[in-house]
């Protein structure tokens, strides 16, 4: 009778487990542990946006270049500076209208531009174009993202923190999983699911390295998930972080074989 | 493809098979009060004797479940360190005792004498997939270490699939094949369970559960028939009947 009743208890936890299960959130809580905030922090000024630099290329680059001069309209660079951010949303929402006001300007440019008109962005919003603005005034497409930066221009800094991402201790800004869960390097206590990381900065080299932090290293999504996996800062700090590691390696290596040598000369 | 059915058709067909031959199973043993208890008697003498193999497979039952229920309080559990090694360590500690309770249960079991061929062959089988299931789960334990975190990561979204009912195989596709070994001994060990003496156990516990629900329901159901006859409203409606 003892096994009955076992059973039963056992049965009913996994019903009350199954309900919890069904009745959870769908995205598991990040772990309660330091968030990395200081990647794209909230400073006063204008910030890079992912979303603008996507509609710049989209949209502007047809007619406009940005420090190459004019194409079909004139050069972005420096717009920011020689037009006043009101009249640039005013002109960018609805140019023709801005035109048939009579605004000096706009009745310039558009002679100037062989009568021309830009296209009436009405679908973009007012903090769209603003942010749009702000790509092109602090760089636009020179613009490099910073886990494009190679890793050997890393500070220990920079090190230091990819340290502390890839074992988790501080938690990685979009939710992703610390790389220790699966992956080990040499001196740690990484997990043996996924391969050995000691060398993977030299296997892949820097740019291919970039390219491959911006999926998620294991491909579980098939559902092709538009989320971003990590921010660019911590991309270049794990980078950084496998490259120290990798040239530690090999330095070690060519230590220990200029000793063999040594020995053996002797 | 083979391995794409294990993962993708198989769970299906394995709790099918679960409820199917429980189902089945009940209807053949609801009345048969007398045959049932001996059954289970015997069920508990083969699955369930010894307090180490008992205590230490419903933790690891437990265990895995909280893992397929809250993988991310696993995963912050699991953010700190020492109490990553202090998981890994008590769990290794309990599948342990879980081989070594197996294997007192298997002593068990060779000096006792058994009943049907067919049944005895079911419970071997189902005691067989149990020491893979519990094998496997400590050399990859082993051999692929913080299974905690990246099986709250991969197993966990796996599981959901299957129970999403758009089963995501890739997930196990990609595993080694310790871990595919140690999901599938579960997924198979869920389908033999009803031919097993376990089968009737389940059975007679599925028959405590329904009496227990029955209890309070019919006396619901005896309560608002005194009521409604107290409180008849026909006479009220139809006086001159009186």
């Amino acid at each position: 009778m003892r096994i009955r009743t076992m059973l039963s208890a056992l049965m009913g936890c996994a019903g009350l487990l199954l309900v919890l299960f069904l009745l959870r959130p769908v995205k598991a809580q990040p772990p309660a542990v330091t968030t990395n905030d200081d990647d794209e922090a909230q400073t006063a000024g204008p910030k890079f946006s992912p979303e603008a630099a996507g509609i710049f290329g989209k949209r502007c680059t047809a007619c406009h270049t940005y420090g190459k001069g004019i194409k079909v309209g004139p050069d972005l660079k420096g717009v920011t500076d020689r037009r006043k951010r009101d009249w640039l949303l005013k002109f960018i929402h609805a140019s023709s209208s801005v035109i048939k006001s009579g605004d000096p300007t706009a009745a310039a440019l558009f002679a100037e531009f062989k009568q021309q008109r830009m296209p009436d962005w009405v679908d973009l919003s007012d903090k769209q174009i603003n942010d749009i603005l702000d790509y092109i005034s602090i760089g636009g497409p020179d613009i490099k993202p910073a886990d494009e930066l190679n890793a050997a221009s890393a500070t220990n800094t920079d090190i230091e923190k990819g340290r502390q991402l890839f074992y988790g201790e501080i938690r990685l800004k979009y939710g992703a999983q610390a790389c220790a869960n699966c992956h080990n390097v040499r001196g740690g206590m990484g997990g043996n699911l996924g391969p050995n990381l000691n060398d993977a900065y030299f296997r892949f080299q820097d740019k291919a390295l970039t390219l491959f932090l911006r999926q998620p290293c294991f491909q579980w999504d098939t559902g092709a998930s538009q989320d971003i996996y990590l921010a660019p800062k911590e991309s270049f700090a794990i980078k950084a972080f496998l490259r120290n590691i990798a040239v530690q390696q090999r330095n070690q290596a060519s230590l220990s074989s200029g000793g063999r040598a040594g020995g053996g000369s002797q | 493809m083979k391995t794409d059915f294990l993962f993708a058709v198989f769970p299906y067909v394995a709790v099918g098979l679960l409820a199917a031959g429980i189902f089945v199973r009940y209807l053949l043993l609801r009345k048969q009060g007398a045959a049932m208890s001996a059954e289970i008697s015997e069920a508990r003498a083969v699955f369930a004797t010894g307090r180490l193999w008992r205590v230490s497979l419903l933790l690891l039952i437990a265990g895995h479940l909280i893992a397929v229920v809250l993988p991310g309080a696993i995963l912050a559990w699991n953010g700190n360190r020492f109490r990553l090694y202090l998981l890994e360590g008590i769990a290794f500690a309990i599948g342990v005792a879980a081989l070594g309770g197996w294997l007192a249960l298997m002593w068990q079991n060779l000096k006792r004498h058994g009943g049907s061929v067919l049944t005895e062959l079911s419970d071997t089988a189902l005691l067989a997939l149990l020491f893979v299931g519990i094998l496997s789960g400590l050399l990859l334990a082993v051999l692929y270490r913080w299974g905690s975190s990246w099986g709250a990561m991969i197993l966990t979204p796996y599981t959901a699939s299957l129970l999403r009912g758009k089963p995501a195989a890739n997930f196990i596709l990609q595993m080694p094949f310790l871990v595919r070994l140690h999901v599938f001994s579960l997924f198979a060990a869920v389908a033999i369970v009803p031919a097993t003496r376990l089968g009737t156990a389940i059975v007679g516990a599925l028959q405590a559960i329904l009496t227990g629900l029955g209890k309070p329901i019919s006396a619901g159901g005896r309560a608002s028939e005194a009521w409604l006859r107290k409180h008849n409203p026909a006479p009220w409606f139809w006086p001159e009947e009186d």
